[in-house]
């Protein structure tokens, strides 16, 4: 284990200097998140002008959903597709492969340094941002490491579905229609720009059924400690095992992680089977 | 003996130039027809994901700030035609960091054109042709939702306003693309020009002051799809006499984004291969 650590953490460094050359894409990658945090502000307070409450949800729950979100969201920024999807156009990838390594290993190394990098430099200073300037529910002590976990989790989960997505390059050599295509699936199925609680019934209970909400809707509301509604598995799980929601809520995202790391395997067995080495 | 061309038939023959490079361009991204299509087809499902959500906040309130969803799905309209036109036939420009940072700018240097035209010809994005489509489609749905007749000054001042937002991007894009003939390789501010994008899809009325001034003077996003909206709807106090604002914005933003590319370009050290 501490081998395998130790091998893949050559790649989590390499990626982290490359990374830090670019300062200031840094800065802008900043300065972006937070006007797309104010932007949220500006729009969700005009939402709730004059009203008490919406979707379960007050003004102060609705900025600190904002304020969490936007942490999660700089910290799951960076883009297994675009990576895994160049590297295979330009056949930067072979080189990877002839490595005596795990490739998807590799590339969870990699994407595993920008998750750290991402939080630390986009998440953590709009979050921080956001509590100095922004009305915000301070959660309770026990939340914050079952939130942390979550957020691995939400690591997990973004890394194993755009993995499976990326896997489609293979099949139609071209991967900047799956970027737009993960960019639909996060736009309107995570609850990153608006809350499940907010999707009529019929089409709430269909996201609760799909692992996307993992990524963004459960960790955010893990952090505020009370969730407005749960997922039915969640529920599931919180009725057979007697745990809280929150740390049901984990464990299906547990869960979910098992189920797609295995498609992950299958998905990459069939592809690597039909890699051609492009480039030169 | 050389004769002296006279403006009409410089004139033509630049537009020979570009509609011939222009037609090369889709003539190769055509040979990738499937993919094209299918990633402009995507780009609009990602565009009508965006105004779902706004469907999603308009099934728990009314309006927002004033506005309705129809009246807000034209402003969203507005706002997806005000890159169309500059995706479909300019979007080379955004070349220019790239091609400087490689060192490659050289060589368009070396040709007989001037390299603004020889950059916008660089690339033909079918995006800005599903931005047309989604756009005009969404638009005349949400004029029939509203009280709102289409008459000739109206149609008239539609296609004013969504010329005058391209150029305004077009401007906007020359701009800060000819910020890397000093800084090399600068996209950040290309990065903030489209976060600041994402605040026109909505009435400006709902920002602070700060994101007002900023939206109308040093990004004047403003005049590219919120004024004419409002003109058009009557929305926000904003008078009718407004309407001659963005084309005088859009055409003095492009007159500074050309004059500073040009002194840019006689700033430009190569930076080598």
């Amino acid at each position: 284990m501490t081998r395998a650590l130790s091998r893949y953490g050559v790649f989590v460094k390499l990626a982290i200097q490359n990374k830090m050359s670019f300062r200031a894409d840094f800065w802008a990658g900043i300065g972006e998140a937070l006007l797309t945090f104010c932007l949220g502000i500006y729009l969700w307070r005009a939402i709730y002008a004059g009203r008490e409450e919406l979707a379960g949800m007050s003004y102060v729950d609705m900025t600190t959903y904002l304020i969490v979100a936007a942490l999660v969201r700089g910290a799951l920024s960076g883009s297994p597709i675009a990576a895994i999807g160049s590297a295979y156009m330009s056949g930067a990838n072979a080189a990877d492969m002839l490595k005596p390594l795990s490739y998807p290993m590799i590339i969870l190394a990699r994407e595993a340094a920008e998750f750290a990098l991402h939080l630390l430099f986009r998440g953590l200073p709009v979050f921080f941002a956001g509590v100095a300037f922004v009305p915000f529910h301070v959660p309770e002590f026990v939340s914050l490491p079952l939130f942390c976990v979550s957020l691995c989790f939400a690591f997990l989960l973004n890394f194993l579905l755009q993995f499976l997505v990326a896997q489609l390059v293979v099949y139609i050599h071209t991967w900047s229609g799956l970027t737009r295509f993960w960019a639909i699936l996060v736009t309107f199925s995570t609850g990153a720009l608006v809350p499940l609680p907010f999707f009529p019934p019929l089409l709430r209970d269909v996201l609760y059924c799909l692992p996307f909400h993992g990524m963004f809707y459960t960790p955010v509301t893990i952090f505020r400690g009370t969730p407005p509604e749960v997922s039915p598995l969640a529920e599931l799980i919180a009725s057979a095992t007697t745990l809280p929601a929150t740390a049901a809520m984990v464990l299906e995202q547990a869960a979910w992680c098992g189920v797609l790391a295995l498609l992950a395997q299958a998905a990459w067995r069939c592809s690597s089977q039909r890699f051609m080495a492009q480039g030169g | 003996m050389l004769r002296a061309r006279t403006p009409a038939q410089a004139l033509a023959s630049t537009l020979r130039c570009y509609w011939e490079m222009q037609s090369m361009n889709v003539r190769s991204r055509l040979s990738y027809a499937r993919d094209t299509w299918l990633e402009s087809l995507l780009f609009m499902i990602q565009q009508f994901a965006g105004l779902m959500l706004l469907w999603v906040i308009f099934t728990r309130v009314r309006t927002i700030a004033g506005w309705s969803l129809p009246e807000m799905a034209f402003l969203y309209a507005l706002q997806i035609l005000s890159m169309s036109l500059y995706r479909l036939m300019f979007q080379g420009v955004r070349d220019t960091t790239a091609l400087v940072a490689q060192g490659t700018f050289d060589m368009i240097l070396t040709k007989p054109r001037h390299p603004l035209l020889l950059l916008t010809c660089r690339r033909s994005n079918t995006n800005g042709l599903a931005d047309l489509v989604f756009g005009i489609a969404v638009l005349l749905s949400a004029s029939a939702r509203m009280d709102f007749v289409w008459t000739v000054e109206r149609v008239l001042l539609l296609f004013l306003f969504v010329v005058s937002a391209n150029v305004l991007i077009i401007g906007l894009m020359t701009a800060q693309a000819a910020i890397s003939f000093w800084l090399i390789r600068f996209t950040a501010l290309h990065d903030i020009i489209m976060a600041v994008r994402e605040f026109t899809f909505y009435p400006l009325s709902i920002y602070g002051a700060g994101i007002r001034i900023l939206m109308y003077t040093a990004i004047p996003l403003a005049f590219a799809s919120y004024i004419p909206a409002a003109v058009l709807l009557g929305k926000d106090d904003i008078p009718f006499e407004w309407w001659i604002a963005p084309p005088l914005v859009a055409l003095a933003c492009l007159m500074g984004a050309i004059g500073v590319f040009q002194l840019g370009l006689r700033s430009y050290k190569s930076t080598g291969s």
